[in-house]
């Protein structure tokens, strides 16, 4: 027997356990939240582990996708990105319009504004660095990657730190929130949305093709469900991965009241560690008042952000331990180890800044009709550019044309 | 490293996580119950959540400022909740 394949079938046997402990802690977890929070929270916890199963078997980051288009032009996974906010676009619109009779939610719209445009670029920056965005760590994490782990860690106190700064940066000047829906009613912001990543599609396209590559195709046989099977352990193709994150999303907006978001739970979670130790955040103005205050007083189970956090760790681990994929072995050398620290700060600090990460303010804003969701666009990508150079300073990848 | 050892810190870091998550559970008191929709001052009520500190999972419904600042950081004029 090769060592392949005893490595293979040591990996199956070991990951069979692994799977029954995630459904049995995903199953409890569901029940304690539904006894003791609320039915609401526990079912927006089942549809965060629908995320990172969704997350983890179509490998949908925007990271990786993002460096290889970056790196090698190859666009194929900024095409699914381009889907899922169009399908996003279509479902959000029309409820945060208010249009149909007892369904209503409320838009992620942020302003437009000196700590957006700083705090997208220092979140892309992050992404490469860190190697994840916001969803991109959790799943990453449930997968049982450990230098993720530091990432997260980091993530964590980076965003602790934004919301300590935040006032300062949001009184620097901004010219307010700017809803498309409100500018062009709630049917011309999809057409105007839709025209734009129309746009972009085609530049994404464009540019596949003079690289020499033709590009992959996003829809092919391959997207076609065949079996049950491959549902459950994977992988799925990138479409599918962009359909169910579209329905999950909009599950989030319509039971839970607002778009789906990710790293306020990284500044509360941050807040309540720094109290724990003895730290003080009376002097903190984001801590002091509002939602932050409420959350911060109350147990993390009745945070939407939060339990729906945990879901999508659990999820994955579910997700990864059914493909047999979970806890790969990895090196973690100096530079991999800084570039997670630094990576991890920025991410954190970026999104406080920004109003959210990738999911919070690029897709949360962009399927509102938000124009700061576009900003965040622009120059969290400009700032994946600034990341993926580094990378090669930082010697983790070869120089830019060279296949990875 | 090994996949024993991502193992070992793997476990360890998700057993410290749900000590962490059950001693603040204990130690802080759950949300008022209130009307279905409106456990947690995070969301619910129509237009209300506001990126402006993604915060905020939807501090308007509850008549709050967004991003818990007193001087309404996100740059809005009357009800930061509206669209209109």
């Amino acid at each position: 027997m090769s060592t392949t394949q005893h490595e293979e079938i040591e990996n199956s046997v070991s990951d069979a356990p692994i799977a029954v402990i995630a459904l049995m802690a995903i199953a409890s977890m569901a029940y304690f939240i539904m006894q003791d929070v609320s039915s609401r929270h526990a079912l927006l916890f089942i549809i965060g582990t629908g995320l990172g199963i969704s997350l983890f078997h179509a490998s949908f980051g925007f990271t990786g996708g993002w460096r290889r288009f970056i790196r090698e032009r190859d666009g194929l996974a900024v095409r699914a990105h381009i889907l899922l906010f169009a399908l996003a676009t279509l479902a959000t619109v029309p409820v945060v319009a208010g249009i149909y009779p007892g369904l209503s939610a409320g838009p992620a719209l942020g302003p437009v504004g000196i700590s957006v445009i700083a705090g997208s670029f220092m979140f892309g920056v992050g992404m490469q660095l860190g190697g994840g965005c916001g969803s991109g760590t959790l799943f990453t994490v449930g997968g049982g990657h450990v230098r993720m782990l530091i990432t997260l860690a980091f993530f964590v106190a980076g965003a602790t730190i934004g919301s300590l700064h935040l006032g300062w940066w949001t009184a620097l000047p901004a010219i307010g929130k700017i809803s498309l829906i409100q500018q062009f009613g709630w049917q011309g912001a999809i057409a105007f949305q839709l025209l734009i990543l129309g746009l972009i599609y085609t530049l994404v396209v464009t540019i596949e093709k003079r690289s020499h590559t033709p590009p992959s195709p996003l829809l092919t046989e391959e997207a076609i469900p065949r079996s049950a099977g491959r549902l459950l352990f994977g992988p799925w193709p990138l479409v599918w991965g962009a359909v169910a994150l579209a329905a999950l999303s909009f599950l989030t907006l319509v039971i839970a009241g607002h778009p789906w978001s990710i790293t306020f739970a990284y500044s509360l979670w941050g807040a309540k560690i720094w109290t724990a130790l003895g730290g003080d955040l009376s002097g903190w103005a984001f801590w002091s008042g509002g939602y932050p205050a409420k959350a911060l007083g109350r147990t993390v189970l009745a945070d939407i952000t939060s339990i729906m956090d945990f879901g999508i760790i659990l999820g994955a681990v579910l997700a990864a331990s059914l493909a047999q994929k979970f806890a790969p072995a990895g090196k973690l050398n100096a530079a991999q180890f800084l570039t997670a620290v630094i990576g991890g700060l920025l991410l954190g600090y970026g999104s406080r800044l920004a109003f959210g990460c990738n999911i919070g303010a690029l897709l949360g804003g962009i399927s509102s009709a938000s124009v700061h969701g576009w900003v965040w666009l622009l120059f969290g990508f400009l700032g994946n550019i600034a990341g993926t150079h580094l990378r090669v300073m930082f010697n983790i990848d070869p120089p830019i044309g060279t296949k990875i | 490293m090994k996949r024993q050892n991502n193992l070992a810190i793997f476990g360890s870091v998700l057993g410290l996580a749900a000590i962490g998550i059950a001693i603040d559970h204990t130690r802080h008191p759950l949300p008022e119950p209130v009307a279905a929709k409106q456990q947690d001052g995070s969301s619910d009520a129509g237009p209300a959540v506001d990126a402006g500190a993604e915060i905020a999972e939807s501090p308007c419904a509850m008549d709050e400022s967004p991003c818990g600042l007193s001087a309404n950081p996100c740059g809005l004029s009357a009800n930061p909740c509206s669209l209109e």
